[in-house]
């Protein structure tokens, strides 16, 4: 059972930028830190609270914009009670969001939607994320890699300034594969080029566990092994041609689908993606993770 | 935090408000329909049995998958929205929805739309005996549908038609949401109240629209959207004095009234905070809702009842109703 989420002030911790438009924060979170799952995201208001004035409680320093922004949980530490969040400061919301300094206090709304779910059994599970849509996945290799999960890793990003997270899989993944698209880093070209590959092989080969694993793209071919589950997150047309090559294999595929969102627990209905009946289902509700046949990821 | 003001305990204030037909809030302060859901959401965040009453999202005889997305899109201090009704319509409401809010004891109001004024009828009749059930608010008033809808809120003739008719089926307080996309609010207003209307609720969206200036299009599926949020907030409360002055002189057969409005008056547009929802209670509004800042906030609405309770203490104010419209009675400066 997910648990409820809860509205806090947290504490920014830490504020950190990565390359051109990526940035880290991290926040003081109490139960959103103990409790969220990977997968979950949390509902940030974008400028920082101000205390009670005046007979009237403690609100947002601008309405403008109005709606907080919603963040995948990318690491928590537990020790500290500390969630952090990955940004990419283009639009103007999390521009406004990358000006954060510690010591401020932000609003935030969480743990929120359903986690990636892990059958009981499963022993390899392949992560396919691409540019910020890395996040999730880095908290959920993580965790199940700590369960004693074995955990493939292939991410893609446009070019070595716009790498993100990778460091952080090199504590616990088995086998890592990086590309971009012209090639700056890791090898390249795109991650269903690579996935292709890694299913290709992990067909053909009935009893095989992957051992060493590739660090950047460059070395041996991948090694055959078979996945129990893919999960996936990032741009929409990596999530459909992740979930199609994935069917085709055989292999259960799960995606993290991002939708404009309005409030990010169900009353606003703006997040909606088609299912194949015709109905929508809430990213914030019914996913923010969904097994890949759920919904019509094109829509 | 530092607070200078002594509360007294031993002066309790009286928010009740009476809705008309027995229908009597604790509070004058309830979510607005659409921006809540049927409360189970809302519920992980709030004591839902705190609020005066809960309006339920729109809905409709059938089951609407809603409009295409995108559905929502910023503003500035607002959101402009296109949601198209979805909901799983009447039958499943009854059956899956009010269930758990009638076992809380909140009040819940069911906001309707029909097509045609025979759907509203429907519509009325079959929540008539639904136990929980404690009054029904029309919306006249739904910018992003294509039949129905704001149609009948821009038209006193329709919109009295659609009022009489579900006045005709049932027992339950009737009140009618406005929209402020017209010339006179208190045309509607007073149209609405003659028809049998036992208060009134202002304001729904206004009609916007946002173009995206990359692709040369709207930005929501639909084109059009309704535009709620901070950003409207002084047209709203505009729109309340407004509606206050039409039905000072109108009760409800229409003759000559009193110097007050007889006619409750729910009041939202913008509201973040109990200083926002003083302003329409004292523009007219007996009471408020809220709605956008659900979205953003989801425990304003319980803030607001305290802020409420807290400036009323502060300022000598012993019932919330000598408050209602006192803007008005102050005069100008």
């Amino acid at each position: 059972m997910v648990a409820a989420p809860q509205l806090q002030d947290a504490v920014v911790t830490r504020m950190e930028r990565h390359g051109s438009h990526f940035f880290t924060i991290g926040l003081r979170a109490g139960s959103i830190a103990r409790q969220a799952e990977p997968g979950q995201f949390v509902m940030i208001a974008v400028h920082p609270q101000l205390a009670a004035d005046s007979g009237f409680l403690a609100i947002s320093s601008s309405w403008d914009p109005l709606l907080r922004r919603p963040f995948s949980i990318y690491r928590v530490n537990s020790a500290e009670e500390e969630i952090f969040l990955l940004g990419q400061a283009t639009g103007r919301g999390s521009r406004i969001l990358a000006a954060a300094v510690p010591g401020q206090v932000y609003s935030v709304l969480g743990p929120l939607g359903r986690p990636f779910r892990v059958e009981p059994g499963w022993k390899h599970l392949l992560l396919v994320g691409g540019g910020a849509g890395v996040a999730p996945l880095v908290f959920a290799g993580e965790r199940f890699a700590a369960r004693g999960i074995a955990v493939t890793v292939l991410f893609g990003f446009r070019n070595a300034g716009s790498v993100i997270g990778w460091e952080a899989t090199s504590a616990w993944a088995t086998s890592r594969y990086l590309v971009t698209e012209d090639g700056s880093a890791g090898k390249k070209g795109l991650v269903t080029d690579v996935l292709r590959r890694l299913l290709a092989s992990a067909s053909t080969t009935t009893t095989s566990t992957s051992s060493s694993g590739c660090d950047c793209g460059h070395g041996p071919a991948p090694t055959p092994a078979r996945f129990d589950a893919i999960l996936a997150c990032g741009p929409a047309v990596m999530l459909k041609a992740t979930a199609e090559l994935a069917r085709a294999a055989g292999v259960p595929c799960q995606v993290s689908a991002e939708r404009t969102m309005g409030c990010g627990f169900g009353v606003c209905l703006s997040c909606v993606l088609p299912r194949p009946d015709g109905s929508y289902a809430l990213v914030c509700q019914d996913g923010p993770v969904f097994a890949s046949e759920e919904v019509d990821l094109s829509g | 935090m530092r607070r200078r003001r002594s509360i007294s305990l031993a002066s309790p204030v009286d928010l009740s408000v009476d809705l008309g037909r027995g229908l009597i809030l604790a509070n004058p302060v309830m979510t607005a329909s659409g921006t809540c859901g049927y409360g189970e959401e809302l519920a992980r965040f709030i004591d839902l049995r705190q609020l005066g009453a809960f309006v339920v999202k729109g809905t409709t005889l059938h089951p609407r998958v809603g409009n295409p997305p995108p559905r929502l899109v910023e503003t500035p201090a607002g959101v402009l929205n296109s949601i198209g009704l979805q909901n799983p319509g009447i039958d499943r409401v009854i059956a899956e929805k009010i269930p758990f809010l009638a076992r809380l004891g909140v009040p819940v109001i069911v906001n309707i739309a029909g097509d045609t004024p025979a759907e509203y009828g429907e519509l009325a009749a079959r929540l008539d005996k639904v136990s929980g059930v404690a009054g029904i608010e029309l919306n006249i008033s739904c910018p992003n549908v294509e039949k129905g809808g704001m149609l009948f809120g821009a038209d006193p003739q329709l919109a009295a038609e659609v009022v009489a008719t579900v006045r005709q089926v049932t027992r339950l307080p009737v009140i009618v949401k406005l929209s402020p996309n017209v010339t006179d609010i208190g045309i509607m207003a007073r149209a609405v109240v003659q028809a049998g209307a036992d208060a009134v609720s202002l304001v729904n969206t206004y009609t916007g629209m946002v173009i995206d200036v990359e692709r040369r299009r709207p930005v929501l599926a639909r084109g059009v959207g309704g535009l709620s949020g901070p950003a409207i907030r002084p047209l709203a409360v505009y729109q309340v004095w407004q509606a206050y002055r039409a039905l000072s002189d109108t009760d409800r057969e229409g003759g000559g009234g009193g110097e007050r409005s007889k006619v409750p008056i729910i009041g939202m547009g913008g509201i973040t905070s109990a200083r926002d929802a003083l302003e329409f209670i004292l523009a007219g509004a007996s009471a408020v809702a809220v709605g956008t800042a659900t979205f953003v906030r989801p425990v304003t609405v319980l803030e607001v009842v305290s802020g409420i309770r807290e400036y009323c203490q502060r300022h000598g104010i012993r019932s919330l109703r000598q408050l209602v419209g006192a803007a008005h009675r102050e005069g100008l400066a």
